[in-house]
């Protein structure tokens, strides 16, 4: 357990490498630098230039790297060119914000979405088309969209929720629970026939294997079969799109939270974006990556625990 | 090279076989009524955005103040925002600023997707599992935050975002591919190709290139319809083109503005990204069954008086590319 845990980590190094190398380079190579916008347009060129010199702008880009990438290590990603806070800081009072709406809006989606793939390979009919249409429909609905629907029902036409706003949950947890709802719907809607799909076509497979007749022939009940051998043994590909969503979902933040106005880490990026703040939107990516890199390893081991054959092979 | 024609008529005997008995592609493609409708939809759309200065009621910046606010009405047929603008005529002229770029990104994910998918499942083996490393690196990135970082650097640019985008979608179209290749490499007429001295390129354009070019219609249906809901996400943000130039994204957001006054707007805005993506992908899904038809057609037919194994072996292998086409629907990478 240990060892494996060691090992995905040891993986998620070079991924993270490239994601921040990616991004560093963007940054060099991009027209205009952190040191014009600092010294804002009153500055002399003397005062531009020393401040160039302050921020290491005219070492080589290697350099300029390695510096970046051992205070990251450190924990230290620089500080805001915006209003000169400390990014690392700022970043982690905002993760709690983004990871209740993620975590939340993920787990909901994954197990609604199990749950009705199963029920729908095992009726089939009605069922099953409705969850073959919605898949399709519910990935083509811009989730923006369906955020401003959501808003447009539930807080404007019927204001049961707020529209906008977060609630911390050690201030009120019942506030903070009617505060992240309607994020949390709109964001369910996409990844729930995803889920819903993907778990019925892999549930099918299972259930046309040699392994289900044989059950069939032991006079193994329906429902066993279903939830207990074939559900187990659909794992990977459910797994799969549940890792997927994670990462779209990811993403999904930066839209939702502008709409609901929620002090998180997409929304830090939005803003961050619109005023040039590279060393805060770098570090957001950064963060992301190291997200997607810990889901992807709590998942690994869940299909572990599923499914023990692979730790075996 | 009468070699070669020879053996691989055993092999390649569904697709031999198969035009003889079945109607072309685009005939079976045509009796699929959705398939039918969303292409023709997407067409009138398509051609309506690049006439839009011939056939949109009002210019693209074209302000009726003393019509603001009201809704479909036989002057303004979707209405107007708070400006006067004409939704409709906005809508027209937004799809020029937004079609462009997304049409970038599908260009680019196809033009790196398939090539790294043919050389990576046909050379197979190292280069294969590196590969292999890379595509699932890239798909692990979140889409968005990552083009939040490209347009922090290049303002208001959507086209370098979106041709960033274009890569960062690439992997699922080049793991389709090359599932296809590592399929038809292990044929025997590949085999002897090779033993003919034919190159490996040759190979890939004379043998390889025509197995793959539905598939990759498919795949670039789904790319185009990520494409555009990425790019109106990143335009709804205010991070595209500023008004009044009009974009489908800008038009939504002016939409989220008068949420209060006037609701009705998020219909027709957003509604024209959604059903443009839905069409997409039925046009997607109507190609992939119509190409099925042809792969499993064939031999169906012939053994169908041999019984039923065969039948249900072509409804399994049918299902399973579908089943196999979902994880890399690359929707879940970039849910704008």
């Amino acid at each position: 357990m240990g060892m494996i845990v060691l090992r995905r980590l040891v993986f998620a190094i070079p991924l993270l490498f490239a994601v921040s190398l990616v991004t560093f380079t963007l940054i060099a190579i991009a027209p205009g630098d952190a040191a014009r916008v600092l010294a804002g347009p009153e500055a002399t060129p003397a005062e531009y230039q020393a401040l160039r010199q302050e921020l290491g702008l005219d070492d080589p880009f290697v350099v300029q790297y390695w510096h970046w990438l051992s205070d990251a290590v450190q924990g230290d990603l620089g500080r805001s060119i915006v209003n000169g806070q400390d990014v690392a800081q700022a970043l982690n009072q905002r993760l709690g914000v983004t990871l209740s709406i993620v975590i939340p809006a993920v787990v909901i989606a994954s197990l609604l979405g199990i749950l009705i793939g199963c029920v729908s390979a095992h009726r089939g009919g009605w069922l099953a088309r409705l969850v073959d249409l919605t898949a399709v429909v519910g990935n083509a609905l811009p989730n923006f969209w369906v955020a401003l629907i959501v808003v447009t029902l539930f807080a404007v036409t019927f204001p049961i929720f707020p529209a906008i706003g977060y609630v911390e949950l050690t201030e009120s947890p019942s506030g903070w629970a009617r505060s992240i709802t309607l994020p949390v719907l709109s964001m369910v809607v996409g990844g729930l026939a995803g889920t819903a799909k993907q778990t019925r076509d892999a549930m099918l497979t299972g259930l046309s294997a040699e392994y289900t007749l044989a059950h069939r022939a032991d006079g193994v009940s329906e429902r066993a079969i279903v939830y207990r051998h074939v559900l187990r043994n659909s794992a990977a590909p459910i797994i799969a799109i549940v890792g997927l969503h994670f990462v779209g979902s990811l993403g999904g933040t930066v839209l939702v939270e502008s709409i609901f106005g929620l002090p998180g880490l997409g929304g830090l990026a939005v803003s961050s974006t619109a005023t040039h703040d590279i060393p805060t939107i770098q570090g957001v990516v950064v963060y992301f990556a190291i997200l997607v890199v810990l889901v992807n390893l709590v998942l690994d081991l869940t299909y572990r625990r599923i499914n023990p054959r692979v730790a075996v092979r | 090279m009468s070699i070669s024609t020879e053996v691989s008529a055993p092999g390649g005997e569904a697709a031999l076989a198969a035009p003889a008995r079945r109607p072309g592609l685009l005939k079976r493609f045509l009796r699929r009524p959705s398939a039918v409708v969303a292409a023709a939809f997407l067409l009138l759309v398509t051609l309506a955005c690049v006439a839009a200065p011939l056939v949109a009621p009002y210019g693209e910046s074209e302000a009726v103040l003393a019509d603001a606010s009201s809704g479909p009405s036989a002057a303004h047929l979707l209405g107007t925002d708070k400006l006067g603008y004409d939704i409709l005529s906005r809508l027209l002229h937004g799809g020029a600023h937004t079609l462009g770029p997304a049409a970038l990104s599908l260009a680019i994910a196809c033009l790196v997707g398939v090539p790294v998918g043919m050389v990576s499942g046909f050379k197979g083996g190292r280069l294969d599992r590196v590969v292999g490393w890379v595509l699932d690196g890239v798909m692990s990135i979140p889409a968005t935050i990552f083009l939040l970082a490209v347009l922090a650097v290049f303002p208001h640019d959507l086209t370098v975002a979106m041709a960033f985008f274009g890569l960062l979608v690439s992997p699922p179209v080049a793991k389709v591919v090359r599932s296809v290749v590592l399929g038809v490499r292990s044929e025997q007429y590949i085999d002897v190709a090779r033993v003919s001295g034919i190159s490996d390129v040759g190979i890939m354009w004379r043998h390889v290139r025509s197995k793959l070019a539905g598939v990759v219609v498919v795949q670039a249906t789904l790319v185009a319809g990520v494409s555009i809901l990425a790019q109106s996400g990143l335009e709804f943000l205010g991070l595209g083109p500023q008004p009044p130039t009009p974009t489908w994204g800008n038009l939504v957001s002016t939409a989220a503005d008068a949420i209060h006054q006037q609701p009705w707007l998020l219909v027709p805005t957003g509604g024209l990204i959604a059903l443009v993506v839905l069409a997409l992908w039925f046009v997607g899904d109507g190609l992939r069954d119509a190409l099925a038809e042809r792969w499993q057609g064939a031999p169906t037919t012939r053994r169908r008086t041999g019984g039923g194994p065969a039948a249900g072996a072509a409804r399994e292998g049918r299902r399973r590319r579908r089943a196999a086409r979902s994880p890399c629907r690359p929707t879940q990478a970039s849910s704008c």
